[in-house]
């Protein structure tokens, strides 16, 4: 038992090199850990050890972070409505607006049902979603349109990540969410697609705005996974 | 036994490693299915010495621990929440006395398990509770009747430990264990409300949450210096704030419509005004 106990190199070569002599075969960060009885991987906290405790961790953080982007859609459209529901673009906002509720809903139904405990800022993304919305509004239809082309391209990539995901996670056991999420991704698609449609790229520094956004929600998606 | 052993334990740390990583994975049947399971998961390596990503357990290595320490909680009584304890318990399953290194935090991971079996025991019994409100309607409960009798049967699977449960929430309350304790609070405190028939997902799922974990953490603190026949004061101290937070979430309630029967009073008041004024035509342009 003592003779295998040092590193795997040091089992299988016989002449005992410099390295091999040393305590723990020269790993220094294992033998800090063991002088100092705290477990190896323990940059933060890892409350969960086994596989089915870490799925379970994976479809907490998926479903948290997509409840949150649903309501941040729905207050970004609402936003955008209250400035630019009276114009000629009102009714193709109105339309994707419909669409986000019917996500928002869907995801408020699964919070329970899988347990998950929701997002912490909450609060703040109801208030920073709707000042988006109105913000952008205010700069134009052809601003609101880019803001909603950045945020679905953000949200799109972000699905198709959360799918690649469960798929690894085990197709079959979580059909039901993967079934969701693919829906849900296909009408983002459509919404950025119905935002180019309408001129989002004749608004004013597009580029800049554009990418403003989009860095906003990966770190608002980067924030709801953990908090 | 800890004078001797503490001189030799540096000469036999290789061993101390093998039974620290490698004991467990020998023990196990399906080795080699493990070491895949972990490969998955993380950067592919053949050893989880280095990787972060591979250190997850395999099942047969958490059914390990889990036993180990099922063994080692009567030895609380005389042993306290330490490693004795734990080194203990592993000797009556057979193993080496060294195996508590592969419990590195030491009593609190004995609490923490003991804590984590409480905690899957009530949520079993409250789920028997709600099924068998369903059938019989007349076992069915108000809400904050349900939430009182949840506490109470939680806090008193503790009075097994009572005496040295104070050393328990001592280890609880150090820095380094605080996150995994409040995990522990946070999952009983989810369970009696899930139970309880919460459905909330909004930030509502926290306030509830937080003032339910007030009145746990309160209760139990107070049962520690309690010596009432059968804990009476304790439940009676319980039953004092959940009818405080009923009343205090009530008065919310009423500042709250009265805030908006204010707000009501002051639109109809502006809208007199403008009317008088003569602004408030939509014609007017």
């Amino acid at each position: 038992m003592a003779l295998l106990g040092v590193s795997g190199s040091a089992m299988l070569s016989l002449r005992r090199t410099r390295q091999s002599r040393r305590p723990f075969g020269g790993d220094k960060r294992l033998a800090g850990a063991m002088y100092q009885c705290r477990p190896l991987a323990l940059a933060g906290v890892r409350l969960y050890s086994t596989k089915a405790a870490h799925t379970k961790q994976a479809i907490d953080r998926i479903i948290r972070v997509d409840h949150a982007g649903e309501l941040g859609a729905d207050r970004i459209y609402a936003g955008q409505m209250a400035v630019l529901g009276k114009t000629s673009v009102g009714p193709v906002i109105q339309h994707m607006w419909d669409q986000e509720k019917e996500h928002k809903a869907k995801f408020e139904e699964l919070v329970p049902k899988y347990r998950v405990r929701p997002t912490v800022l909450l609060p703040i993304w109801n208030v920073a979603g709707f000042v988006l919305g109105a913000g952008t509004a205010l700069l134009g239809r052809e601003a609101a349109m880019a803001c909603t082309v950045a945020v679905e391209s953000v949200i799109t990539d972000h699905y198709n990540s959360q799918l690649r995901e469960l798929i690894n996670l085990g197709e079959e056991e979580n059909k039901e969410l993967i079934e969701v999420i693919k829906k849900f991704r296909d009408d983002e698609m459509d919404h950025h697609d119905t935002g180019l449609a309408n001129d989002a790229e004749q608004a004013p520094a597009y580029t800049a705005l554009s990418n403003v956004i989009k860095t906003g929600c990966k770190a608002a998606v980067w924030l709801s996974e953990r908090i | 036994m800890g004078g001797v052993w503490r001189q030799v334990i540096p000469f036999g740390l290789p061993s101390l490693l093998a039974t620290r990583l490698g004991y467990a994975r020998l023990l196990q049947t399906s080795s080699l299915h493990g070491i895949a399971e972990e490969g998955t998961s993380g950067p592919e390596t053949s050893s989880s010495l280095d990787q972060e990503g591979s250190d997850l357990e395999t099942d047969g290595e958490q059914q390990l621990k889990e036993e180990i320490l099922q063994a080692s909680l009567p030895f609380v009584h005389t042993h306290g929440w330490s490693q004795d304890a734990i080194a203990q318990g592993a000797e009556t399953l057979g193993y080496s006395s060294m195996v508590h290194g592969m419990f590195p935090g030491g009593g609190v991971d004995l609490v923490n398990y003991f804590y984590g079996q409480c905690n899957s025991k009530l949520d079993g019994s409250l789920k028997a509770a709600i099924k068998a409100a369903e059938e019989n309607q007349e076992l069915r409960k108000g809400t904050t009747t349900f939430i009182a009798a949840a506490v109470e049967e939680r806090l008193r699977m503790n009075i097994e430990y009572h005496d040295s449960w104070h050393w328990a929430l001592a280890l609880h309350a150090s820095p380094s264990n605080m996150p995994k304790a409040l995990h522990n609070i946070g999952t009983l405190m989810d369970t009696i409300w899930y139970h309880a028939g919460d459905r909330s997902y909004d930030f509502n799922w926290y306030t509830k949450r937080g003032i339910l974990a007030a009145v746990y953490k309160s209760t139990e603190l107070c049962m520690l210096q309690d010596k009432s026949e059968d804990f009476q004061d304790t439940w009676a101290f319980m039953n004092r704030r959940l009818s405080d937070v009923h009343s205090v979430g009530k008065c919310v309630q009423e500042g709250a419509s009265f805030l908006g029967g204010a707000g009501n009073l002051v639109k109809a008041g502006i809208l007199t005004a403008l009317n008088m004024a003569g602004m408030n035509s939509k014609s007017r342009f």
